[in-house]
């Protein structure tokens, strides 16, 4: 008996201690009784299927009606606004819930809750920022000036909540069975915190901190020739480039310090975007009647962003008695469409360049830190105490002290104390208390709201001026008319867009913060902002290359990061014929032309023609075998070419060795001259002293430093790809959309891919045109695709669809009107 | 016949594995609404072991009708979505990529089958203490 007992107890030890293993999680291991047993992750295939259903809800004012087509788009018609927006948020938080989670606490600072401490930078990040606090205000302001859509975000987030609410472990996400998580209610709170996320992703640009290294390190002279303060666009104007000074090492100062200190941060803090690529744009443009087959406006859209599955897109059409019915894609956890069409208008978006929105302070503080000075006395700093709590893991807390301009961004690097380093703070349009459009808050979606149910120009702007992103906006109505507007509250600089007298911006530089500096004195009037209307040459495009000429008045921005290749090709299509179908248009979006390549290679064959034939210079025969390659290149950046590998090593070749003398002073890491300086250089100045590489006793002009690029590059394809072919573009250039948790298996696999930097077709991998929209006006035809799908759920059909169709250049028809039982794969009715 | 009588004439291995399994089923159902309810799965096999005489086919019992139950549930499931595809990509999440099989082996016989082999032998011994006063088997 004893033994029995004894036994039994052993055996029930043994048992409870087997149950709480399998409770428990244990680092990224969900508890495995409850993620195993058939009804924990094993019913997430039973989820894949929209089935038809109903859904009812008191709160309804009459019966919604979705329709999903073949690919899972949902179709909706509602009677009022509001029920269309709780449909809309049911449908979100059912296809992308975790996706809205990681959003709203991305923007709100809380990631570390549920992923644990690697994420702490990255809320340290947004809470300095501070969109929760200004999201707290946006709230209390939109209901108390806005009900109206305040009232549509609560009947969205009434959508969210009745499938949360709804929610079953039979039914709960993946992501949460994965993660052992539990979600939330949603409130407006989080789509207007999530607004501001959005908008720092499209306009928090840090490049102020670079351009003032810049100007510190290099002559004024020299900085001005390299970096104009005009991208070349439309038309291409060469810059004269003739300085040139041997740069030598700099005393390290303070505010240089606190920039490489802040830019080190930034580089390895999680980014929930991905990190940002210096070839990311967008493109988009239209042509009128008289440029396309139908006698209609055509217009095209791609904003070029990081790829991430879920895709931040969510794909619909919303439609109410009320008077919407528009088609386009929407984020999931905001309830409007971004970039679509109506039967009357359309239109697309492209980042209009950097430095537009944020600028940098210097800020005087006092011994403590507890005051700055400004304008002739001490003030005292806010501040605010910001805690961070921490799965698995003990709080974490951070204070955000803030001066007028806004908050100390160097606070986030905890060592930047005492008189090695200087105190920065941040000026961002989107929460500076200078922003009276509207009353500072939440305008982007009553903008968005108005332009989804515009039917012509003038209503069209009544809500893009509430639209606070900065954005060339391309747009086309049925009514004939095409034009090329900006969007976004610019802050005035007194300098004006050629700078002050002595030619300086001040805009794009950290400023002396005590008064002294480049303050804000408003917002450039809406009708004063840069705008195209129907241009006799029918066409408009914007590729984020320069908005404006130099007789516009306003300072908006320095473009860092476009070449604007993309926009001189653009405009070689657009201008080499008279009849554009939808179809052109999309051939256009897929266009693999590598027009840099156009303007560089001749010169390389020319200046190798010269050394063989002329200076009987001899080669390695894989150099030989690689010219060839070149010679022959049709400038086509083709997933099964090996020119396209050897072009873009020899380019960057190329320019580290013309910019090699900023590795001289210890600026390795500054930003480099736009590749059309170099073009202008090697084009008009090939004795440039900048050719000249500082590590060779000889003097070498352009061709020789061409030609010692290509020598460099083939050894370096050699010594890193192989046999020449292995070099083929598409064995090196492949397209990867990673799953928002990082994980493998729920990511693509990685397919080899045509497209390139700088191409219209402006693939780098990890991310590249995010949406593809074409629109005839005439009869509100459209195509639109993504490279993703509509349904979060992994074993859902619709998971990887859309991709699938992306990468091999299709489109999917977007259909406006009833859906067809032949591509109707399921209705939901809600119900009062 | 007292529960006691009836006790130490239990030695039907069938009886006390279709009684795990038809337990397990019906617990299981649980799962619909409550996270935790695979924990009861201990019950099923108890119920199972509680019948069996010897720990050896208690626990076999208590792990076999676990299992059957989970599989059975696993077979319904396939009709409603593509599960097997789904194990598989299970198995690349837990660095087995093309082993979707192990992972629902895993999901049967360790998680299920052992909670059920446990709960089984518990009610054997339990069973014993309170029937079988005296006689080790």
């Amino acid at each position: 008996m004893k033994g029995k007992i004894i036994k039994e107890i052993g055996v029930c030890a043994l048992t409870v201690g087997f149950i709480v293993i399998l409770s428990t999680s244990f680092g990224i291991i969900p508890p495995l009784g409850n993620f195993l047993n058939p009804f924990g992750v094993w019913t997430v295939p039973g989820n894949a299927k929209y089935r038809d259903m109903t859904i009812i809800d008191s709160r309804l004012n009459g019966p919604v009606n979705v329709q999903f087509d073949n690919y899972g788009i949902p179709h909706i018609h509602a009677k009022t606004d509001r029920d269309l927006f709780f449909a809309l948020g049911y449908l979100h938080a059912y296809n992308r819930l975790f996706e809205m989670d990681i959003f709203r606490r991305a923007a709100s600072g809380r990631l570390s809750e549920i992923l644990g401490a690697d994420y702490i930078n990255a809320d340290k990040y947004f809470r300095i920022l501070g969109f929760n606090r200004h999201a707290q205000k946006g709230e209390a302001y939109m209901q108390a000036n806005e009900k109206y859509f305040y009232d549509l975000l609560v009947s969205y987030s009434d959508g969210v909540n009745k499938f949360i609410d709804s929610i079953t472990p039979w039914t709960m996400p993946f992501e949460y069975k994965l993660l052992s998580l539990k979600p939330t209610r949603w409130t407006p709170f989080d789509t207007i915190v999530f607004k501001y996320l959005q908008a720092w992703d499209l306009s928090g640009d840090l490049s102020d901190l670079d351009t003032t290294l810049l100007q510190q390190y290099l002559p004024a002279k020299m900085y001005a020739e390299l970096y104009p303060n005009a991208t070349m666009g439309e038309p291409f104007v060469p810059p004269i480039i003739h300085e040139f000074r041997i740069l030598e090492n700099a005393a390290p100062s303070p505010l240089a310090n606190s920039i490489r200190a802040l830019e080190a941060f930034e580089e390895n803090r999680p980014h929930i975007f991905g990190t940002p690529y210096e070839g990311a744009g967008s493109n988009n443009w239209a042509v009128n009647g008289s440029k396309s087959k139908t006698g209609n406006p055509l217009l095209a859209g791609d904003p070029h962003l990081g790829y991430q599955q879920p895709s931040l897109w969510y794909e619909v059409q919303m439609v109410s008695d009320e008077g919407y019915n528009c088609t386009g894609c929407t984020f999931p956890a905001a309830p409007v469409i971004l970039i679509g069409h109506n039967d009357h208008v359309a239109w697309s978006l492209t980042n209009i360049g950097g430095d537009a929105h944020v600028d940098f302070y210097e800020e005087k503080l006092n011994k403590i830190g507890t005051q700055y000075y400004f304008n002739g006395s001490w003030r005292t700093l806010n501040t605010y105490t910001e805690t961070i709590n921490v799965k698995g893991g003990p709080s974490d807390s951070i204070i955000v002290r803030e001066t007028i301009h806004g908050p100390l961004i160097t606070d986030l690097v905890a060592n930047l104390t005492g008189r090695g380093f200087a105190n920065l703070s941040l000026k961002w349009t989107s929460t500076s208390p200078d922003l009276k459009v509207g009353g500072n808050y939440s305008n982007e979606f009553k903008g968005l709201y108005l332009m989804n149910k515009a039917t012509d120009f003038t209503s069209f702007n009544e809500g893009l001026r509430w639209f606070g992103a900065m954005q060339n906006v391309v747009y086309a109505d049925d009514k004939g008319n095409i034009a090329m507007t900006v969007s976004g509250p610019f802050p005035i600089r007194k300098q004006g867009v050629n700078g002050t007298a002595d030619g300086k911006l001040k805009g794009n530089i950290v400023q002396n913060g005590t008064g002294i500096g480049e303050e804000w004195a408003g917002f450039i009037p809406f009708n004063q902002l840069p705008r195209e209307i129907n241009p006799s040459r029918c066409w408009v495009s914007s590729s984020n290359q320069l908005s404006i000429n130099g007789s516009y008045p306003y300072y908006i921005g320095q473009n860092t990061f476009d070449d604007a290749y993309r926009a001189r090709r653009i405009k070689a299509l657009l201008t080499s014929k008279n009849d554009f179908t939808l179809t052109d248009f999309e051939a256009m979006q897929g266009d693999n032309y590598d027009y840099s390549a156009s303007q560089f290679l001749p010169i390389l064959i020319s200046a190798w023609n010269y050394s063989i034939n002329k200076e009987h210079k001899t080669y390695d025969q894989t150099v030989k075998d690689a010219m060839n390659i070149l010679y022959g290149w049709n400038y086509i950046v083709d997933k099964n070419y090996i020119a396209p590998t050897i072009y873009e090593k020899w380019l960057e070749k190329f320019q580290a060795n013309t910019w090699d003398e900023f590795t001289f002073f210890g600026a390795g890491s500054l930003r480099k001259p736009m590749i059309t300086i170099l073009e202008n250089l090697t084009k008009f100045d090939q004795y440039s002293k900048w050719f000249d590489m500082n590590n060779t006793p000889a003097i070498e002009s352009r061709n020789d430093t061409m030609l010692l690029s290509l020598n460099q590059t083939v050894a370096w394809l050699q010594a890193n790809y192989g046999a020449m072919a292995n070099w083929v573009w598409g064995n090196h250039h492949k397209i990867y959309v990673k799953h928002i948790t990082g994980l493998r298996a729920l990511s693509s696999p990685e397919i080899p891919l045509d497209g390139g930097p700088n191409l219209i077709n402006n693939q780098w991998g990890t991310g590249g045109p995010s949406w593809r929209m074409v629109v005839d006006l005439g009869n509100s035809n459209s195509e639109e695709i993504y490279p993703g799908g509509q349904n979060g759920n992994p074993m859902s059909p619709h998971y990887w669809d859309l991709f699938y169709l992306y990468i091999n250049y299709q489109y999917h028809a977007v259909y406006r009107t009833t859906i067809s039982t032949t591509i109707l794969e399921a209705t939901w009715v809600f119900s009062p | 016949m007292n529960l006691k009588e009836f006790f130490e004439s239990r030695q039907s291995f069938l009886v006390g594995f279709i009684a795990t399994l038809v337990a397990a089923i019906l617990l299981q159902l649980l799962g619909l609404v409550w996270e935790y309810a695979w924990i009861l799965m201990v019950a099923a096999g108890f119920l199972g072991g509680f019948l069996i005489k010897k720990a050896g086919k208690a626990f076999l019992a208590g792990l076999l009708g676990v299992s059957v139950a989970w599989l059975i549930y696993f077979i319904i499931f396939s009709f409603l979505g593509p599960i097997w595809e789904f194990s598989n990509l299970l198995a690349e999440l837990f660095g087995l990529p093309g082993m979707g099989i192990v992972v629902i082996l895993i999901s049967l016989v360790l998680i299920g089958g052992l909670t059920g082999g446990l709960g089984a032998l518990n009610g054997h011994f339990i069973g014993s203490i309170l029937f079988e006063s005296g006689k080790e088997e």
